[in-house]
C-alpha cells in the first residue's frame, strides 16, 4: 500500500528533526518556519496573549525545542509535543502577569479557539498538498475574494470552468482531510 | 432603505422588515442593495439544490462552499452599496465633491455584477449535475441572478458618472451575456 498523506507527513519532521540533530542548521531553520505559525496562534488566538507576551512565549519554546529535540523519538509526537510546551508557557505567562487563568466559562471558549487553530492548521497542511494549480484557484477565490471572471482571465483558463475546478480542488481538499482523521494504522487493537 | 440597510448587519433583518425598509420613504431606496439581497437568495438556492444532490455529485459540497462564499459576498455589496448611495446622495444635495462617491457606487455595482454573474455560473454547474427534484430551483436561481445582472446594468447605466461609451459598462454588458448563456445552459441541463 503507497504512503499516505499523513505518513509522508510524519517522515518528513522524523526526517527533518534528525537532520535537526545532526546539527543541520537549516533543518532548524525549516522547523521553525513549518510551526512558527502554528504556536503563534496558539499563543494569540488560543490564548489571547498579545505581541510581546507571545514573541516571549515564542522564543522560549523554540529554545526549548532545541535544547529537548533529542528527548523525542517518536516525530508522530511533534506537533502534539510542541501544542503542549505552547500551552504550558502560555498559562505560565498569564499567571505571570497575574492576569486571570481561565474560568471555567473561559476555559471552554478557549477550548474552542484551540479546537480553530488546529482545525486551521489541519486546513493549511492539506492545502500545502494539493496541486499548485488547486492551492492558487482556492486562494483567490476564498481569500482574495476574486470572481470566476478574473481567476479566468489571471490564470488562462475559461471562466466558464472555473466553478467545476473549484469544487473538484474542495473535493480533493476534503478527501485529504478525511485522512487525515483517520485512525492511523496499528495504532488500534 | 440606505439609512436601515447601512446599519445593521447583513442578514439581521426579516423579509417583511426587509421589504417594508425597501418601500419606505424614510431614506434613499438603495436598488443596487435591493438586487444584490434577490442574487443572495439565488446563491441560498444554488447552495440548497447542490446540497440535495451530494449523494450523486462527488462536486455537491464543493458547490455548496462556493454559493456561501458568494451569497456572503452579496449581502456585504449589498450593505456596502447603501453606504456608498447614502454617500452620494449627501454629496449631491451639498452639491460638491460628487464624483468620487458616484464612482464608488459604480464600482461597487460592478463588483456585485460580476458576484450575480459567478452565481448564475454556478447555478448552471449544479442544474447540469444536481438531483432531478431540485433541477428546477437551480434553473430559477440562474434566472434570478440574470435578472440581477441585467439590473445592475440598468443602475451602471443610469449612472450619473457613466458615459456612454464607457468601458464600465461594456464590463457589465459582458457579464449580462454570460449570466443569459449560463441560464439556458441551466434550462437546458436535464
Amino acid at each position: 500500500m503507497s504512503e499516505t498523506r499523513v505518513q509522508s507527513a510524519v517522515r518528513a519532521d522524523g526526517e527533518l528533526l534528525a537532520r535537526c540533530r545532526a546539527g543541520d542548521q537549516d533543518a532548524w531553520t525549516e522547523l521553525v518556519e513549518r510551526y512558527s505559525r502554528y504556536v503563534y496562534a496558539i499563543c494569540t488566538r488560543g490564548f489571547r496573549l498579545n505581541d510581546e507576551d507571545a514573541e516571549d512565549v515564542f522564543q522560549d519554546v523554540f529554545t526549548r525545542v532545541y535544547t529537548r529535540l533529542d528527548t523525542l523519538r517518536d516525530p508522530a509526537a511533534f506537533r502534539p509535543w510542541i501544542a503542549q510546551l505552547t500551552r504550558r508557557r502560555c498559562l505560565d505567562t498569564l499567571s505571570a502577569t497575574k492576569q486571570e487563568v481561565a474560568a471555567e466559562h473561559e476555559e471552554a471558549e478557549e477550548s474552542a479557539e484551540l479546537a480553530e487553530v488546529e482545525e486551521a492548521y489541519a486546513v493549511r497542511e492539506a492545502l500545502a498538498t494539493l496541486s499548485d494549480m488547486c492551492q492558487d484557484i482556492l486562494d483567490r477565490f476564498f481569500t482574495r475574494d476574486q470572481s470566476y471572471k478574473t481567476i479566468g482571465e489571471e490564470l488562462d483558463i475559461p471562466s466558464g470552468t472555473i466553478a467545476s475546478r473549484i469544487a473538484r480542488c474542495l473535493g480533493r481538499l476534503r478527501s485529504e482531510l478525511e485522512g487525515r482523521n483517520e485512525p492511523s494504522e496499528g495504532s488500534g487493537g | 432603505m440606505a439609512g436601515e440597510l447601512h446599519s445593521t448587519p447583513a442578514g439581521a433583518l426579516s423579509v417583511a422588515g426587509l421589504l417594508e425598509h425597501a418601500s419606505g420613504d424614510a431614506a434613499p431606496t438603495a436598488a443596487g442593495s435591493a438586487t444584490g439581497i434577490a442574487a443572495a437568495m439565488a446563491a441560498s438556492l444554488v447552495a440548497m439544490a447542490a446540497d440535495r444532490s451530494r449523494a450523486s455529485w462527488p462536486g455537491a459540497g464543493g458547490a455548496v462552499a462556493q454559493a456561501a462564499t458568494l451569497q456572503a459576498r452579496c449581502l456585504e455589496l449589498a450593505r456596502t452599496n447603501a453606504d456608498a448611495l447614502a454617500e452620494a446622495t449627501s454629496a449631491l444635495e451639498r452639491g460638491s465633491d460628487l464624483e468620487e462617491p458616484l464612482r464608488r457606487t459604480v464600482d461597487i455595482l460592478l463588483e456585485l455584477g460580476d458576484t450575480a454573474g459567478d452565481i448564475g455560473q454556478l447555478a448552471a454547474l449544479v442544474a447540469e449535475h444536481c438531483e432531478r427534484a431540485v433541477h428546477a430551483d437551480a434553473e430559477a436561481a440562474a434566472l434570478v441572478a440574470e435578472g440581477a445582472v441585467k439590473a445592475i446594468e440598468a443602475l451602471v447605466r443610469t449612472n450619473l458618472s457613466v458615459t456612454p461609451g464607457d468601458e464600465r459598462l461594456a464590463r457589465i454588458r459582458r457579464v449580462r451575456e454570460q449570466s443569459a448563456d449560463a441560464a439556458r445552459r441551466a434550462s437546458e441541463a436535464t
